[in-house]
């Protein structure tokens, strides 16, 4: 079994991880930096290049990219998943998880429970509805490329004051029924969950460095698992409040659930890819393939290289 | 007996000739036709169901939902397309489609993996790898940038000094780039429109000067007859996106054609083909109406 870590930069976090896997008895473990990953496709074929590295002989990827990298992550996910590489981010986990307004639209479908939420492309269409919100709200406004807006809004007239007050050309706004709850913050992994609570104080919720660690109920787990599940990740952060589904990102803060967990956190991450790669034999590529695919891939290789 | 409504979704800012020629070949077969800007559509979630919204009334009762919505509107347009994706009506765009056509490396690849001839085509952060891309077409390139998923410029590279300044400009802005092998043409490329199973191609020519063919920038167009070749690429092309409706733009290569882009919302080229293409797709999408019961509420 082994691994390629896919980030932008090597982090401690990484290295703890990396040290995980070791332990869990995967050959290899190795950092990729994302910068020099490149996709080709030419003939019928996609090629990963990754410097003097093959990804293609790996079994799995543990890929912790920004959302912003949604353009480049997408591909490459579809390459893995072609491929039969596993990873903790399925097949259009990275547009979905990249596009609050779709990601609610996910919720919904998915069955996971969330407050009223409306979803429209200018701050009007929020307006017309301002009466049928039960307040406070969340609002919040999209301009890609750029940070999302977030406002806590008490009641309609203010609502309505902030909408008149924004006159740029938006690509989206949304408005979320809020409940004053504390919020509780889930590293999904698997069927796993670590949840941390991060206290409402004054209408504002906590930093997660002063969270700390829950237990859950059976039917909190299972909602925080479904909404991972529905936003198309093995591995995830679930936001939650008062069993309402907040946000879910495909990316952990690695570094504040080590101090609230220690290694545990990451020994049940390597133990999680290891049952899914044991379990899974279609992921072990490299046990399964014979010296005749092996040797098809290579001439196939040069065939295209001297192309 | 049961009465047969289109939802046609349009750019918020759509062309009023296009709408227009949609429409009057809609209403000319369908019982009901609305169009409606995406720009004026509400998604209200509540108790397990997404409902659509306009002018404060529920969109519903459609039994087929046609969205033409440009990549200027795509951050708001997939969650639109996700919802109708679920609501029970035919729709001849996928999301996975729509965000898909919307990428022009991802569109190459879908197709690469589907054995679609294709045009060699990478993608990349980091201009340093990128530049293995030079080393694998040669000069000339053309660089395509892509502000998340819709493109935002294609500039054709033909020295590696002005490839690298064209890639460091790109990363100051985090960028993720996608670069493709410049294949010389005559000026003119095909496009084959595909309206379910059937395909229209057109011969489009680019004004004089210009290296792309594209008819709005002064380009022309003329219907041809469909070469078996092209029949079979546009189609697998159309099937590997899952889009019901769209245009496979195809360029001459010397090992015969390949696809340089799909097109999901293709404009009917009213000045050289009249009313043809929209006469096609709402005949098209009628038929699915027939087929298609209203379950969506």
């Amino acid at each position: 079994m082994d691994i390629a870590i896919i980030a932008t930069k090597k982090t401690k976090s990484i290295s703890r991880i990396i040290g995980a896997f070791k332990k869990q008895g995967f050959s290899r473990a190795e950092f990729v930096n994302v910068k020099k990953l490149m996709l080709l496709s030419k003939g019928s074929k996609t090629f990963f290049q990754a410097g003097n590295l093959d990804l293609s002989t790996f079994d799995s990827v543990l890929l912790l990219l920004e959302l912003s990298l949604a353009g480049f992550g997408e591909p490459f996910l579809e390459e893995l998943e072609r491929q039969k590489i596993f990873c903790n981010i399925r097949l259009g986990g990275m547009y979905l998880n990249d596009n609050e307004m779709l990601q609610q639209i996910q919720f919904t479908t998915e069955g996971c429970k969330t407050t009223k939420t409306i979803c429209s492309f200018t701050n009007a269409g929020i307006k017309n509805h301002a009466a049928e919100l039960h307040y406070p709200v969340i609002f919040k406004s999209f301009k890609v490329d750029k940070k999302a807006q977030t406002i806590v809004i008490g009641n309609k007239a203010s609502l309505v004051s902030i909408l008149n007050s924004i006159t740029i050309e938006m690509d989206g706004a949304m408005v979320k029924e809020f409940v004053e709850k504390d919020l509780i913050e889930c590293a999904v992994v698997g069927e796993k969950v670590f949840a941390l609570k991060r206290k409402l104080i004054n209408h504002s919720i906590a930093p997660l460095a002063k969270a700390a660690p829950l237990s859950l109920s059976p039917e909190q787990e299972r909602q925080a698992v479904m909404a991972a599940r529905a936003c198309k990740c093995n591995i995830a952060t679930v936001k939650m409040v008062n069993g309402f589904i907040i946000r879910v990102f495909p990316k952990i803060d690695y570094h504040i659930f080590y101090q609230k967990f220690g290694l545990t956190f990451f020994d049940e991450i390597a133990l999680y890819y290891k049952t899914v790669l044991e379990g899974k034999p279609e992921h072990q590529k490299i046990k399964q393939k014979s010296i005749f695919d092996f040797l098809k891939e290579n001439i196939e290789r040069l065939f295209y290289a001297k192309q | 007996m049961q009465s047969n409504s289109l939802l046609i979704i349009g750019s918020r800012r759509f062309k009023k000739s296009t709408v227009r020629m949609l429409l009057e070949e809609a209403q000319a077969v369908f019982d009901r036709a609305l169009f409606v800007p995406v720009n004026k559509i509400r998604i209200i979630s509540e108790n397990g169901i997404n409902k659509l919204f306009y002018k404060g009334r529920e969109l519903s009762g459609f039994n087929v939902c046609y969205p033409r919505v440009s990549s200027k509107d795509f951050f708001f347009a997939q969650a639109v397309i996700g919802a109708l994706e679920n609501s029970g009506a035919y729709i001849p765009v996928s999301l996975r489609g729509f965000i898909v056509s919307n990428h022009k490396y991802y569109t190459i690849k879908v197709l690469s993996d589907a054995s679609v001839p294709i045009v060699k085509s990478s993608l990349f952060i980091s201009p340093e790898t990128g530049k293995q891309s030079i080393k694998e077409f040669g000069l000339p390139v053309v660089v395509k940038t892509l502000g998340g998923f819709a493109g935002k410029g294609v500039v054709l590279v033909d020295s590696e000094k002005q490839f690298e300044s064209i890639l460091d400009t790109v990363q100051l802005f985090q960028e993720v780039i996608s670069a493709q092998k410049f294949v010389e043409g005559k000026n003119s490329d095909i496009r084959c429109y595909v309206i379910g199973e059937k395909v229209i191609a057109v011969r489009r020519t680019g004004k004089q000067g210009e290296w792309r063919a594209n008819i709005s920038r002064g380009g022309s167009a003329i219907e041809i007859e469909a070469t078996k070749e092209m029949l079979g690429i546009a189609k697998k092309a159309a099937r590997a996106m899952k889009l019901d409706i769209c245009a496979i733009d195809l360029i001459e290569t010397k090992k015969g054609l390949a696809v340089i882009e799909v097109n999901f919302m293709p404009g009917p080229f009213k000045k050289f083909l009249g009313n043809r293409i929209a006469k096609e797709i709402i005949a098209f999408l009628h038929k699915k109406a027939t087929e298609q019961p209203i379950t969506n509420s």
